[in-house]
């Protein structure tokens, strides 16, 4: 079902349970930015951290000398439609009602040119607490006409209909959504043999993705990190790097109990990309991460990816937000993403129309 | 498939059958594939004049087979297949996603230009259309569509020569003017309506361009060899020789088009027969220290006419200064036609003779006054007309019987050449407006032959300049492309800059014709309709090439033509007759 289809459903299915249609006009991603910080993590060393390690590259003649040839991201987009009357424990509470729609697409490179690997993944629906519907059968009326209604159900203690814990586990859902069409779009590539031998670069941290065959052949590149993992002294070791400069290797990883199950750790290093400007200490830093079955050779990795890294620097994605950090490909994967998904107004206005 | 209108019924002698309508796609090249994408954006919206695609990657790559540019014909097919939108590229416009010019410089490692980035920055070309027609022959916007290049039929659609059934839909015969070449190779008969070139619809055709590169010439006498071939009309044609041997030889093959592949193919595909005007004949004024000679630069048979008074009369008047022609002179010469009228004064030298007697006798006399008019006026009088002779070289018999381009034996398949470029501009202007005056007489006479006669004048703008000021040749001009085309009188005009041509004329004419262009001329108002890329492309127009403007044509169009299919007159040694 396309965009429209849904869109149109979804305001059907909202009018057919006696509630309203009312969209925002942003989204719950703009009223609640999610931050990328995780202060449960811990980070270990893997090289010594007396001073910071200059990679081998030379911006007049490596400037083309990237090894990467394909760039993952995802998006999502979740936007209140309306509201739906119901009854919960005697007493009339409203329910938020979701449109989401998220996605996922793999770029690949050749002969400079960017081109989509594969089509995209998308998916799209509302966000409802099912067992909330006053109407369930014309829930499943709808849901077997083809709309994706997905359950924001908590099965955390709490009340259930509360109206900002609905709205938030629809932001979370979201985000379970988009990293489960990443993963399955990631787990496409990886079977790929055209694309045997190369690594894909992901826009983000690699701590969300628990399958450690996918992570194998990624390498995630964080832009913000509002965390810090290290003592003061050695901190300020990394916030005062110089560009083409990157950090010791370490381990980052869950706390040390959660480790035995063998899941959430990871290669990482930071990189300055850029010199810093104006005295912003995080300008053109970025923190770098790949599959902790690189541990061993983390060295070896952190330098060789570097280089390529400061090879994607260029073209700059200026003047767009945080573009000191931005690497081309990746926002040409923002770019198409954000041209394949209904926009705010287009949600807005098939709602209301 | 869907078909795109409704069976049309067709009656003819016998019965009535049905024309089929085309389908969709045979308006479509689609060996060529699709060559882009229908866009429009919150700012930049399609609208039923205009729309805009993108270029797919196809078209971008280097070395495609098809390559688009500004003149193109493109056809927009919906995504539903239920209709076609044919527009005219007007703009190229490529856009990269580099918001300002200091991004760039940074992606360049802050200004090194040599730098090499692993990325493209990523590029689109935007391309703007002016909406020609539709099939559905509504006026509104495109909606989502792909873009092909159209097959022949569909450019001739296009450009209202066929209707949805791919029939004729002019009135008149159809008579071609060239070729147009789309950006996929193919070529399509560009054609004009007899009824909007001869009448009675519209008429008149007007060339400009910069002279030595926008081949004017060569283009008119190619269109004057297809309206000869295609018309159904009794049509005759006079041209006026204006400088060097331009015309003198029409009447000579053109060794040059024979041997020129395209040119040949050209004409063949046009049906227009690769031949000189054969039966031309030539005039020219006669050579005065050579009774039985003229002064034409031709070296072949050429008439020579001479105008004794009686054939030149009533065109006294003109051959005077503007300045000197006031009140008093035309009282003078009153008198002086009057004493014509008689019969008395036969000749020219007779005229000068009586007028110099009669001053000689009021002088005797000591008469200030002949016939209410004051002695020094006719005094200035006789001066003027003891020089028209020597000024109007060749033309003012003096002694003895004239003798007129015989413009009464003009008939069907008749062509005229007048040569003048060697006399002045003065003489010329006269020559001109003397035959104009006699054909306007000939086509409004109740017994006339013809159907049309065609006049084709290069330099028009010497004979009907722009500006308030008003001659009587230009205002006959003006009247003979206002109403001209009821009575079958046509004129064929040729400039450097149609600016510098009457404002009246040039609007008046059905179709016009841009050769190359300078920068200058196109700021005109005659060029405020084209697009600044049009424009450029004007200015870098090759020779053999036209943008071609119809009255019936939705859009402009750039044509190709043959080589002439007679012997430009500069090359009539070199070719060794």
């Amino acid at each position: 079902m396309n965009g429209q289809d849904t869109l149109k459903k979804a305001k059907l299915f909202i009018a057919a349970q006696g509630g309203q249609v009312a969209p925002l006009s942003i989204s719950e991603e703009e009223l609640n930015p999610d931050a990328q910080d995780d202060l449960t993590l811990r980070a270990e060393p893997l090289e010594s951290m007396n001073s910071a390690y200059d990679v081998d590259y030379d911006p007049a003649k490596d400037s083309n000398c990237s090894e990467f040839r394909f760039f993952e991201d995802g998006r999502q987009r979740t936007i209140q439609i309306g509201y739906i009357h119901a009854v919960y424990s005697d007493n009339l509470v409203l329910i938020p009602v979701h449109f989401f729609v998220v996605a996922a697409v793999v770029l690949e490179r050749e002969d400079r040119k960017l081109k989509l690997w594969k089509g995209p993944l998308i998916e799209q629906g509302i966000f409802v607490p099912k067992s909330l519907i006053p109407n369930q059968s014309l829930l499943d009326e709808f849901e077997q006409s083809g709309l994706a209604v997905v359950d924001t159900e908590s099965s955390e203690a709490g009340v259930p209909a509360d109206y900002y814990d609905m709205r938030r586990r629809a932001l979370r859902r979201a985000k379970e959504l988009r990293l489960k069409v990443e993963q399955k779009l990631i787990a496409e590539w990886r079977a790929d043999s055209g694309a045997a031998d190369n690594f894909l670069v992901v826009d983000g941290t690699l701590m969300n993705m628990r399958d450690e065959r996918n992570v194998d052949r990624c390498v995630g590149v964080s832009k913000s990190f509002g965390s810090r993992y290290f003592e003061i002294s050695k901190h300020n070791q990394i916030m005062k790097m110089r560009e083409c400069q990157r950090s010791w290797a370490f381990r980052f990883h869950d706390e040390e109990a959660d480790l035995r199950t063998g899941v959430r750790e990871r290669a990482s290093w930071y990189l300055r990309l850029r010199e810093k400007q104006r005295g912003d200490p995080e300008f053109g830093l970025i923190r770098v991460e790949i599959s902790k079955k690189y541990i061993g050779n983390a060295s070896e990795y952190a330098a060789r990816f570097s280089r390529s890294l400061l090879s994607e620097r260029l073209p700059t994605a200026y003047p767009t937000p945080r573009w000191d950090k931005h690497l081309y490909p990746i926002r040409g994967c923002e770019t198409y993403l954000s041209s394949i998904m209904p926009s705010i107004p287009t949600i807005t206005a098939a709602i209301q129309g | 498939m869907s078909e795109i209108a409704p069976k049309k019924q067709v009656e003819t002698p016998t019965k009535s059958i049905s024309i089929e309508p085309l389908t969709i796609d045979m308006f479509l090249n689609l060996k060529a594939g699709t060559i882009g994408r229908t866009v429009s954006t919150k700012s930049e919206a399609n609208t039923s004049s205009k729309f805009l695609f993108w270029l797919g990657k196809s078209q971008e790559a280097q070395g495609a087979d098809t390559s688009l540019e500004i003149g193109n014909i493109v056809a927009a097919r919906s995504d539903d297949k239920d209709e076609v939108t044919f527009g005219t590229i007007v703009e190229m416009r490529s856009y990269s996603d580099v918001d300002s010019f200091i991004a760039d410089y940074l992606s360049h490692n802050f200004g090194d230009a040599t730098i090499e980035v692993p990325t493209d920055v990523s590029e689109v070309v935007v391309v703007t259309c002016n909406v020609m027609r539709n099939l559905s022959l509504k006026t509104k916007p495109i909606g989502r569509s792909q873009v092909f290049f159209p097959s022949e039929v569909g450019i001739r659609y296009a450009y209202g020569i066929v209707d949805n059934a791919g029939l004729p839909i002019f009135t008149g015969a159809e008579i071609p003017i060239g070729v147009f070449q789309n950006g996929d190779g193919t070529v399509a008969n560009v054609a004009v309506d007899e009824d909007f070139v001869l009448g009675p619809e519209g008429a008149h055709l007007n060339v400009s361009g910069i002279s030595g590169l926008a081949s004017k010439t060569s283009a008119v006498q190619f269109i004057l060899k297809s309206l000869q071939t295609h018309t159904k009309k009794s049509l005759a044609v006079v041209m006026f020789n204006v400088k060097s041997r331009d015309l003198l030889y029409i009447d000579q093959p053109n060794p040059r088009a024979e041997t020129d592949v395209w040119s040949a193919a050209a004409y063949s595909k046009l049906s227009i027969p690769l031949e000189p005007f054969s039966g031309a004949e030539f005039f020219a004024p006669a050579d005065p220290n050579d009774p039985n000679s003229t002064q034409s630069l031709r070296t072949l048979q050429t008439t020579r006419f001479q105008w004794d008074l009686q054939l030149i009369k009533n065109d006294i008047p003109t051959l005077f200064d503007v300045d000197d022609w006031d009140d008093k002179a035309e009282g003078v010469w009153y008198r002086i036609r009057e004493q014509i009228e008689t019969g008395s004064l036969i000749t020219y030298a007779n005229m000068i003779s009586w007028i110099e007697k009669t001053t000689r006798e009021a002088n005797e006399k000591s008469q200030q006054w002949i016939y209410g008019q004051h002695i020094a006026t006719w005094n200035k009088m006789a001066g003027r007309l003891r020089s028209f002779p020597k000024s109007y070289k060749g033309l003012i018999a003096s002694a003895g019987k004239g003798s007129d381009i015989p413009w009464k034996q003009l008939k069907g398949g008749s062509v005229y050449v007048v040569d003048i470029q060697m006399l002045a501009d003065r003489a010329k202007k006269l020559v001109f407006g003397r035959a104009v005056r006699e054909l306007s007489d000939l086509m409004e006479s109740q017994d006339k032959k013809l159907d049309a006669v065609v006049v084709f004048v290069d330099e028009l703008n010497k004979f009907a300049p722009s500006g308030n000021v008003r001659t009587p040749l230009k205002s006959r001009l003006v009247d003979i492309t206002a109403r001209g085309r009821s009575m079958g009188l046509i004129l064929v005009g040729a400039e450097q800059f149609a600016s510098s041509v009457e404002k009246e004329i040039v609007e008046n004419c059905s179709t016009y014709l841009f050769g190359r262009t300078e920068a200058n001329e196109l700021r005109a108002a005659n060029y405020a309709a084209l697009s600044d890329e049009l424009k450029t492309k004007l200015m870098m127009l090759p020779q053999g090439s036209l943008l071609a403007k119809f009255a019936k044509f939705p859009q402009p169009i750039f044509v190709k033509f043959p080589y002439p299919p007679c012997l430009p007159g500069d090359q009539y040694k070199t070719a060794g007759f």
